[in-house]
């Protein structure tokens, strides 16, 4: 079960509620980071296998 | 130990996958100057995903009375945990919809991807749009504050000057004679039930039907270089656009989350300045420009009934565009898709600006 | 011609990999919304619950105290005393009997509770919790807690 403690101690430090702007530039840098980091493998992938079928 | 790979493991259980996976090994997209366009179909879908998931965790906290409403909506955007981030998604990604949507229409439009044999994609696709806007109208009454209630009250009265059967489409969407807590647990109930069971059905329908026609070429068009087969490599494209968008609206969401107006009072005065959102602009601009009286007939209604002809022509295109059938180009529905491009882009700009 | 199948692409585990990562923060954003907030409600020490001539002699209502039920009894002897409604079997609401020198009786289950709270009847293993209550002018005034 959920320690409530731990919810309250977890709802102040990430700031889920009404998070101000700074938080959220830096939530979105967050984010945003991984998805890039996503999207270059994808297109290398992609690169890959175009290669391979001989598309490229 | 013989190492069983998961697919193979799949395949023996659920023989379709293997099937399937051949099939759409197969199948190809064909690649020229506009292939860019084929992105926008299933990024379509991409984000039809994210308002079901978004729609459908909004809705574990959402009331839909009109007490109840805007608290639950403040709620949700104060006090649950990433509740003022699903909530700005979903906003957000409505509209993302609605632009990608319309980019995905006039792109198979222009593309005639609509000619034999892919008349059917064209039907379904029209009536897609039309729930996808129905989708916006209902859910934006959802929050119950000034803005929604004003515009919903506005939105229901236009239909009443449709011919014969206007008074019946209004009662029947308010739910009586005014706004109030019948309509909005209308348009909750059509938003939340009514519109996602014919969306997904329908777009399954779509996507299937897609997959087995296979992706249309405009007329004439010259492919210097070999298709793409569908998978691996366009799903790799596929995925990279569906990413990209995703980053975007995350962006806008987490950057310039949507707020929340005060809650609705009916018998408040309108405040200045209220218009619809931009993708009603153009009728509501066309209403603005058409007098109130042409030739003793209410103006209004004509704009309606212009309005129902016209949507019943645009559905019609692959029947009336005879000469696509023969793989001939025909000027004449380039002309009038740009007009009508024009005619949209133009009525949203003068609407914003006076 | 056929990418040869048993060659796991280098590039290809490391796009599963991080495909995994990329999943995290989004189940966890989604698992964070759906558990519910954390009720932010400051407690109330004490209510108004009724007027004195809100209670016949020998009967009992229940009032909300921070959101929960509490029955007020104006005992034979017009005593008045307060106690959570909840019977701690298994937690319905409890009615005063006026009978016997006055108890109270879940009728869920056949629990009993006398008019010190203790549990004299049936299958509820505790005491209903008592609570203080203070007579000002004409107005019977409910706080927080004996036990």
């Amino acid at each position: 079960m959920f320690n409530i403690k731990l919810a309250a101690v977890i709802n102040r430090s990430f700031a889920l509620v009404e998070p101000s702007f700074g938080v959220r530039i830096s939530m979105f840098i967050l984010i945003a980071f991984i998805l890039i980091v996503f999207l270059v493998l994808l297109y290398l992938r992609m690169q890959e296998v175009d290669k391979q079928s001989g598309i490229k | 130990m013989e190492r069983i790979r998961f697919k193979d493991w799949l395949n023996e259980r659920l023989p379709l996958v293997g099937h399937l996976e051949s099939f759409l090994r197969q199948k190809t997209v064909p690649r020229h100057k506009y292939s860019f366009f084929y992105l926008f179909g299933g990024l379509s879908l991409f984000l039809f995903g994210i308002q079901l998931v978004t729609g459908i965790l909004l809705a574990l906290y959402y009331s839909p009375t009109p007490e109840n409403a805007n608290e639950s909506v403040r709620r949700i955007i104060t006090e649950v945990n990433f509740g003022w981030l699903i909530r700005s998604i979903h906003v957000w990604g409505a509209n993302f919809m609605v632009v990608v949507v319309l980019i995905h229409m006039f792109s198979t439009y222009f593309m005639k991807a609509y000619r034999n044999p892919r008349e059917f994609m064209w039907l379904t696709g029209s009536v897609i749009l039309l729930l996808i806007l129905g989708f916006a109208f209902t859910g934006y009454l959802l929050p119950w504050d000034t803005t929604a209630y004003f515009a919903t009250q506005i939105g229901t009265e236009i239909p009443k000057s449709i011919p014969i059967v206007g008074d019946l489409v209004v009662t029947l969407l308010r739910g009586g004679d005014e706004v109030g807590a019948e309509a909005l647990k209308r348009m909750y109930t059509i938003h939340v039930t009514v519109l996602p069971i014919t969306a997904i059905i329908l777009i399954l329908f779509h996507v299937i039907l897609q997959q087995v026609l296979g992706t249309s070429k405009p007329i004439g068009i010259e492919e210097r270089k070999p298709p793409f087969p569908f998978l691996p490599n366009y799903v790799y494209r596929d995925s990279i656009a569906w990413t990209g968008t995703l980053i975007l609206l995350l962006g806008f969401a987490m950057i310039h989350p949507q707020e929340l107006g005060e809650r609705a009072d009916p018998f408040a005065s309108a405040p200045t300045g209220i218009r619809p959102e931009w993708y009603f602009l153009p009728l509501y601009q066309t209403l603005r420009i058409v007098p109130t009286r042409v030739l003793s007939l209410s103006g209004e209604m004509l704009v309606n009934v212009a309005l129902i002809v016209g949507l019943t022509a645009w559905v019609a295109i692959p029947f009336m565009d005879r000469k696509a059938d023969r793989e001939q180009q025909d000027p004449l529905f380039q002309v009038v898709g740009i007009v009508l491009l024009l005619y949209c882009g133009f009525s949203i700009i003068l609407a914003l600006l006076t | 011609m056929e990418p040869d199948k048993s060659r796991r692409s280098f590039l290809t585990r490391i796009l599963v990999a991080w495909a995994s990562i990329t999943a995290i923060p989004f189940i966890y954003g989604i698992a964070q919304f759906i558990y519910p907030p954390l009720r932010r409600e400051r407690l109330a020490e004490s209510i108004l619950a009724a007027k004195i001539t809100d209670i016949p002699t020998n009967s009992a209502r229940i009032i909300k105290f921070n959101n929960k039920p509490v029955i007020v009894v104006r005992t034979a002897q017009d005593q008045f005393k307060a106690f959570s409604a909840v019977c701690t079997h298994l937690g319905c609401i409890v009615e005063y009997k006026g009978e016997q020198g006055g108890y109270f009786q879940c009728n869920c289950h056949g629990s009993a509770f006398d008019l010190t709270g203790k549990n004299i009847r049936g299958p509820a293993p505790v005491p209903l919790p008592e609570l203080k209550v203070s007579l000002k002018d004409s107005d019977i005034i409910v706080s927080a807690g004996i036990s």
